[in-house]
């Protein structure tokens, strides 16, 4: 007879590979009304099943491109390189950007990962903290002097991605149950943000500048830095409106959660 | 402590809360008289899952329900888990906390079910020391609910009723008696449902559960997704006449209609009880 920590991971095995003919029958009670097998197997595909719903939820433009065949054939695949690890199954999906694009067969067709990425920040910002957010009002009270040396927290929920394929436009169809347009990867790759505000989740697109000014403010540059920063893209004179134009933006999409200045 | 100073007054009659209805309740508030949350749904940092709770639980009383806890695994308990549910607890205050008499995953894996354990002493010794653990980690009882299952081990020298027995009194904890997984589980073994009831201490019971199911093949599966069945309101029945006026909840997860069906299903519920009440004022009336 087996202990009870045997028992468990006989039947875990059975659960996560069905047909390796793992000996577990024997532990099990056959009778009349369904064989230990049948009994087992109930187990093994509500697994797939449930497992399969959870990762349909979380990657529905994935789901849409694929097809159904081979989005079950995906879904069965990750599971058995990534089983559910944490007690909640919201995070069963984290590691399937990464698995598509080191995957031999998916790594084909890079598009995926992208579009998986870009699904898992959506997941990532529905329920990250919740933060206040700098209003405009705020911003005006700071003094003057004081501008140069601002800096900035992002909102919890914000996270930023490189995208080279049209990931948004797929994303945005498969939501709406449209038509989806063909995968088209540009030559550049285009910075995006993903956050969440109050409680919808919002996505937008960067250029070069903002993308640069975004990443320094995230990593603690001031805004004068910044201004300087971005001489590289506008004519010095320019510099101070630009930035200024874009803080107002990051306030009023309500990216920043803070702005700290020298006491 | 005596046997009836355990148990909480009944909250009434209940629904598990869902997202379909968050904002029904907000705006509608119908006549609920408690609400059980799925804790793993709100153990989050922030967004839409807390964001309504915590407005929703102004309204209604609340008591949380895990599914894992994984009580019966043989891999140490988890202990961020349980940090992360004493935490939710705080926040929310609710009535009470329960999970399962199962396993759901070793190794660190989780299975994201609620695997049925071998009902031996091995098993007992192992679940009772870790029922008694986590109540001293939460500062509280906490209500195990009995599983549907699809399978029975060799290994097992007891039946299910005498082990979730021994399970709550040897613990020390309470129950929260699944009436559809009894059923259910009738089925899939051919025993006795009533045997299952009559081992049940009337003074343990905090809590009963009522939901759908539907078959596959000769087998019933636990889905939650379908109306309550009549077999299962007359083993209802059976369960009030034996525990009292308990807190009973309607589950539904799956195929979740707008909250006046279920709250039809409530009222059904209520009605029996009402009954059931009645019937057993007028024996008392006559023996007196």
């Amino acid at each position: 007879m087996h202990k009870l920590p045997t028992l468990q991971q006989l039947f875990q095995n059975h659960v996560l590979r069905p047909h390796s003919g793992h000996v577990i029958e024997g532990a099990v009670v056959s009778d009349a009304k369904a064989t230990a097998q049948t009994r087992l197997d109930i187990y093994a595909n509500a697994y797939r099943m449930r497992l399969g719903e959870a990762l349909e939820q979380d990657f529905t433009a994935l789901h849409t491109l694929l097809g159904d065949e081979q989005f079950e054939a995906l879904c069965l695949s990750y599971i058995d390189t990534h089983p559910s690890r944490h007690y909640s199954l919201r995070h069963l999906g984290r590691h399937m950007s990464t698995f598509l694009r080191e995957h031999d067969f998916y790594a084909r067709q890079p598009v995926l990962a992208e579009l998986a990425a870009f699904e898992w920040m959506m997941v990532e910002a529905f329920d990250a903290a919740d933060s206040d957010v700098v209003t405009l009002h705020d911003l005006a009270r700071l003094p003057a002097e004081q501008w140069g040396q601002l800096r900035f927290s992002a909102h919890p929920s914000v996270q930023r991605l490189e995208l080279f394929w049209n990931v948004p436009a797929l994303w945005n169809t498969a939501d709406q149950q449209h038509d989806m347009p063909q995968p088209q990867r540009d030559a550049n790759a285009l910075t995006w943000l993903v956050w969440r505000r109050e409680l919808k989740t919002w996505y937008r697109s960067l250029g070069a500048e903002e993308a640069w000014a975004w990443h320094a403010a995230c990593a603690g540059h001031d805004f004068g830095e910044i201004c300087s920063g971005l001489c590289r893209w506008v004519d010095e004179e320019r510099v101070p409106a630009t930035a200024a134009g874009m803080l107002q933006r990051w306030i009023n999409d309500g990216l920043v959660s803070a702005i700290r200045y020298p006491a | 402590m005596s046997a009836t100073s355990r148990l909480r007054p009944s909250l009434g009659y209940g629904l598990g809360l869902r997202t379909a209805h968050y904002q029904a309740l907000l705006d509608e508030r119908p006549k609920l008289d408690w609400l059980e949350v799925l804790s793993e749904n709100y153990m989050v940092e922030g967004g839409k899952p807390l964001y309504f709770l915590d407005r929703i639980r102004a309204h209604y009383p609340l008591v949380m329900h895990g599914v894992s806890l994984s009580i019966g695994s043989s891999d140490p308990l988890n202990q961020d888990y349980l940090r992360q549910l004493k935490q939710l607890a705080a926040r929310i205050e609710p009535r009470w906390i329960s999970d399962h008499l199962c396993w759901t995953g070793v190794q660190h894996k989780n299975m994201h079910d609620l695997f049925p354990l071998p009902y031996t002493e091995e098993a007992l010794r192992h679940v009772v020391a870790r029922i008694r653990a986590v109540q001293d980690f939460l500062g509280q009882r906490i209500l195990i609910e009995n599983v549907s299952s699809y399978l029975t081990y060799t290994a097992s020298d007891m039946s299910e009723w005498e082990f979730l027995r021994a399970v709550s009194e040897q613990a020390d904890c309470l129950l929260l008696v699944d009436i559809n997984n009894i059923y259910v589980s009738a089925c899939n073994h051919n025993f006795d449902p009533l045997t299952y009831l009559d081992a049940l201490p009337a003074g343990r019971v905090q809590q009963l559960h009522l939901a759908g199911h539907s078959m596959n093949g000769a087998m019933i599966i636990d889905t939650h997704d379908a109306p309550v069945i009549d077999p299962v309101w007359e083993l209802y029945a059976e369960a009030l006449r034996r525990f009292g006026q308990v807190s009973t909840l309607i589950e539904r997860d799956d195929n979740i209609p707008e909250l006046p069906e279920l709250m039809d299903e409530l009222a059904h519920a209520r009605a029996i009880a009402e009954s059931v009440h009645a019937a057993s004022s007028a024996a008392t009336r006559r023996l007196a």
